[in-house]
């Protein structure tokens, strides 16, 4: 019989927010494990805010779910708690803590498994000084000019030449990707990685940028595409 | 008559704004229009010193929007081509002291007894920038091959998109084809392919232009320039001829063909 999912994974604008309902520790970081486990490079880099509701958490209890949030690659930065017990453990590891603001930030909260599914279509140039924000994909018909940015909670596809700066799973989606037919960004950003545009592209080659190891690749588009086949 | 209003402008100083409104003021004149150049870059005015029409000057924009004046009082009227006037900014005031409502009525004045009003901005994209562009039916964006010009061009164009403007088109000045030759500057393809507009001339770089201006008469006066015959194809694409666009080369004194036409589009 199916149990109620005790895991919950959002993006908000601070990071990544994951709700652990109440239940046997052991338990709930075991189910923690297999929903990241499922996608382990989904949320590498991200940092992580953890609410627990009035349940009472050790400190020996948080550091346990640290240690797992580390092995996919996040940071835990707070933990919030109606419990004072729950509070003062936390701080005592010095983490942020407070109130579950719950409700507050559900209302910022993305939809991160839904991030690429919507788009938005961006007819260029997106000129210099001009930014583009999106909760979501977007598309560049025409190109990125010099100081214009483009900003997407999922994937960014510029259809001409990228010159400007992208910044694609700007909510922490590390798995976002930045591509274009011309590749010549002044600086590329994925989640929380961030590199500078050099004069090293493949000239008339479609190119995208993706994390690979904790830092921003580019490859060619046909190189790219051989990895989903 | 409906005169149409023509905004000269940039971002970036110093790149020709002026110069141009001036040569292109004369030009049309030269061609039978009537026409009102206006310098709206007040507390920084130039264009009557380039025109050398600055000791004739008694009132000014801000005192016609106001009504310390009438506006037929303020215009100085060009002695040496028929139908220019001008109408000169204030060097004692700031840009705050006129708004984009003043200056949209005060071209509406104007549009009755000219036909064409050309408006010299001044730089940067504030106030001053505003009160150019708002009563503007055709904007004319005037870059140098710069990379920082280039950029500024850019940011202006997006900010006349937003405000609505349908007709923008670009002005290349200071073009050095050896310079481009070379590989040391920016060719008008590579201008083109950023700010993706409408070219409507290329002006070649020339000191006869930094002469002209301190005398006060602009190139086109004399008439026999590479730039002066820039400027005047330039005022004749606005007239709706079709000439094809090219890079005159001053030392030369000869038409120099790059071997491609254009802004047709």
């Amino acid at each position: 019989m199916p149990k109620r999912k005790r895991v919950r994974v959002r993006g908000t604008k601070e990071g990544i927010a994951i709700t652990l309902a109440e239940g046997p520790w052991d338990e709930v970081l075991a189910e923690l494990d297999a929903h990241l486990g499922r996608k382990p490079d989904f949320f590498r880099g991200g940092r992580v805010a953890v609410s627990v509701g009035e349940q009472r958490v050790s400190a020996q209890d948080i550091e346990a779910l640290g240690r797992l949030l580390q092995h996919y690659g996040m940071s835990l930065w707070a933990v919030w708690s109606d419990s004072e017990f729950t509070q003062r453990e936390a701080a005592g590891l010095g983490l942020e803590t407070g109130q579950s603001d719950y409700r507050q930030s559900a209302r910022e909260s993305i939809d991160f498994e839904k991030v690429f599914d919507q788009g938005k279509i961006v007819y260029g140039p997106v000129r210099s000084g001009q930014r583009i924000q999106y909760p979501g994909s977007i598309i560049v018909l025409g190109d990125i000019n010099p100081g214009g940015e483009v900003i997407a909670d999922g994937h960014i596809l510029v259809w001409g030449r990228l010159q400007g700066i992208a910044h694609a799973g700007a909510s922490g989606r590390v798995d976002a990707i930045i591509g274009a037919l011309i590749f010549d960004p002044t600086q590329v950003r994925i989640g929380p990685y961030m590199a500078q545009g050099s004069a090293q592209g493949t000239p008339g080659m479609p190119e995208v940028a993706r994390v690979a190891e904790g830092r921003i690749v580019v490859e060619s588009w046909e190189m790219w595409k051989r990895r989903l086949v | 008559m409906t005169g149409e209003v023509i905004t000269i402008t940039s971002g970036k100083g110093g790149v020709g704004k002026t110069t141009t409104t001036a040569n292109l003021g004369m030009a049309l004149a030269q061609l039978g229009k009537r026409v009102a150049v206006v310098d709206a870059d007040i507390g920084l005015r130039n264009l009557d010193v380039i025109l050398g029409l600055e000791n004739r000057v008694v009132y000014d924009l801000v005192d016609v929007v106001e009504g310390a004046c009438r506006l037929q009082q303020a215009l100085v009227k060009d002695k040496r081509v028929d139908g220019l006037y001008l109408l000169p900014a204030a060097q004692t005031r700031d840009k705050t002291a006129v708004n984009p409502a003043q200056m949209s009525a005060l071209c509406r004045q104007l549009r009755q007894d000219f036909e064409y009003i050309l408006i010299d901005s001044p730089a940067g994209i504030e106030q001053g920038f505003r009160n150019a562009v708002v009563p503007a039916d055709r904007v004319i964006v005037v870059t140098t091959p710069e990379v920082a010009a280039v950029r500024d061009a850019d940011r202006v164009i997006g900010l006349l998109e937003a405000e609505g403007k349908k007709d923008i088109m670009l002005l290349l000045n200071r073009v050095d084809t050896h310079m481009v030759r070379r590989g040391d500057m920016m060719s008008v393809e590579d201008v083109l392919e950023i700010l993706a507009i409408r070219l409507i001339g290329v002006v070649p770089e020339d000191e006869a232009i930094l002469i002209s201006s301190n005398r006060g008469t602009p190139v086109v006066l004399d008439g026999r320039s590479p730039t002066a015959i820039a400027y005047r194809d330039i005022a004749r694409r606005l007239l709706g001829e079709d000439i094809p666009i090219t890079v005159l080369e001053p030392d030369k004194g000869m038409l120099s063909w790059l071997g491609k036409l254009w802004g047709r589009g």
